[in-house]
């Protein structure tokens, strides 16, 4: 059981983090966690996405798929085309969005998910 | 787990009779000529999840390293090690250290000399805390495996070897390059922010008498650049630890990112194979892997030096000084200046140092050879 106070703390850390967290540890963190997300350098707004992610907060998508650092927005549009099918017009949109070193993974991700759907497909 | 767990362990092992397997003071490290490293592998049976090792230490073994190699289905842990003077990894657990969450896991974990379990294998340092004693005499160790059907396993041991403990040790480095950043061997020593992370590197390791020397560059295909499992037990991550060239050294592998499939990236800055790592090449626990993508291009906020040098820590033996849930490590000095500490859970700048201890621990990774 992991003993932490505020979850703004893992934005300095750099192992896996814990696929979820109590809810009243959640509770307590959304706002300095926020915050982090809005000033913070770039490894502790995204450890500061995910734990908001994983305790289910809702994230400002729209807006950080505009943020100035492409990695922000990488993980943005992560988030952004998880549901969506690998024709969706998003993902073009997120191409021409990113630079290439980004693009490439967006590029693998829709390929991960044609995959699948071709997988589901073929199911009787 | 509590803060005040250690000292509790402490007296509960000063009770039980075990305080014979430390010194009364830290050894003093001299300043050897000759290191000797000397292998020796064993095949073992493993029956109902056990098997037994017995060996004999000589005199002038400093420390020794056990790498445990079995079914990569499987999962591995040092339980038991018994010295001439006493019992250093213990499989039982008091109930406090068991409601820790580790489960059968927890009294190895809290046992003086720390032993972690891994997948396919696993592997233990000893000593990892410097003021335990390495007698010349008989040695046994148990491990145990998650495979519970007859099997083969493979241990291989390596000593170190000299007059005393050494001040000061070289490692070979092999930095094995993706492509990440731009980053190739052919321009790598003009590259800014892989000068900066070796300076940083070097800013650590050389205070405890750690010099990584010959550095060597090797280009290794950008498939690589993005890894999909931060455990590195996959194909593709068993992959990129066979490319390893340092024979009797550290493999460090600079990669873009870990994609492990959560939908946010970048979240894991890296990681070393196991706790020791391996130095051989091509191993299972041979290397440590690091993201350039996890921080900035930006001297103020770039963290892969320290990354780099905190999965070194790892891959030389040390574990976090604090984890985030409040454990300790089983090193007596590194908590005078935790927030300073190199191997703390949390990684900002200025958390660069080791101390003594952690020091001693370090050079006796099987990878250090004399300077």
């Amino acid at each position: 059981m992991t003993l932490l106070l505020s979850l703004a703390l893992l934005v300095d850390g750099h192992h896996a983090l814990p696929a979820s967290f109590p809810a009243s540890a959640c509770a307590v963190s959304e706002r300095p966690l926020r915050a982090i997300l809005s000033t913070g350098h770039r490894r502790q707004r995204l450890r500061a996405m995910a734990v908001l992610r994983r305790c289910r907060f809702t994230l400002p998508i729209a807006q950080l798929r505009l943020d100035s650092d492409p990695e922000i927005r990488l993980s943005a549009w992560r988030v952004a085309l998880a549901d969506k099918a690998p024709n969706d017009p998003l993902w073009n949109l997120a191409l021409e969005s990113l630079p290439h070193r980004q693009g490439r993974s967006i590029l693998s991700w829709r390929l991960d998910s044609k995959r699948l759907q071709s997988v589901l497909g073929e199911r009787p | 787990m509590r803060p005040y767990l250690f000292p509790m362990l402490c007296l509960y092992l000063a009770c039980s009779g075990q305080d014979d397997i430390y010194h009364d003071e830290l050894p003093k490290a001299l300043a050897v000529e000759r290191i000797e490293r000397i292998e020796t592998v064993q095949r073992l049976t493993s029956s109902s999840g056990i098997a037994e090792l017995v060996f004999d230490l000589p005199a002038q073994t400093q420390s020794f390293a056990l790498f445990v190699e079995g079914d990569p289905q499987a999962e591995y842990l040092i339980t038991q090690l018994e010295s001439p003077d006493g019992v250093l990894v213990r499989a039982e657990a008091t109930d406090e250290e068991i409601s820790s969450g580790l489960g059968a896991a927890a009294g190895p974990f809290f046992s003086a000399n720390r032993s972690v379990g891994d997948h396919a294998g696993t592997s233990l340092l000893v000593p990892n805390d410097p003021m335990i004693k390495v007698t010349a005499g008989s040695w046994r160790a148990t491990i145990q495996s998650t495979r519970s059907q007859d099997h083969t396993i493979t241990v291989s041991r390596m000593e170190q070897r000299a007059q005393g403990r050494p001040l000061a040790v070289r490692i070979p480095l092999s930095i094995h390059l993706t492509g990440a950043e731009g980053m190739r061997s052919e321009a790598a020593s003009e590259h800014a922010r892989l000068r900066r992370a070796q300076n940083q590197l070097e800013s650590v390791f050389s205070p405890i008498g750690i010099t990584f020397s010959p550095i060597t560059y090797v280009d290794i295909s950008d498939d690589y650049q993005v890894i999909e499992d931060i455990e590195l037990n996959d194909a593709q991550g068993l992959d990129l630890l066979a490319q390893g060239s340092a024979e009797q050294g550290l493999n460090v592998f600079i990669i873009e990112r870990f994609d492990s499939g959560d939908e946010i990236l970048g979240t894991v800055g890296g990681v070393s194979a196991a706790i020791p790592g391996d130095p051989r090449a091509k191993q299972r626990f041979a290397g440590v892997v690091v993201a350039t993508s996890f921080s900035e291009d930006e001297p103020s906020r770039d963290l892969l030096g320290l990354t780099m040098a905190h999965e070194i820590g790892h891959f030389l033996g040390l574990f976090h000084t604090t984890e985030a849930a409040g454990f300790l490590d089983n090193i007596s000095d590194t908590q005078e200046e935790p927030q300073r500490n190199l191997m703390h859970h949390l990684s900002q700048q200025g958390f660069d140092q080791l101390t003594e201890h952690q020091g001693m621990v370090v050079r006796g990774h099987p990878a250090g050879a004399a300077p």
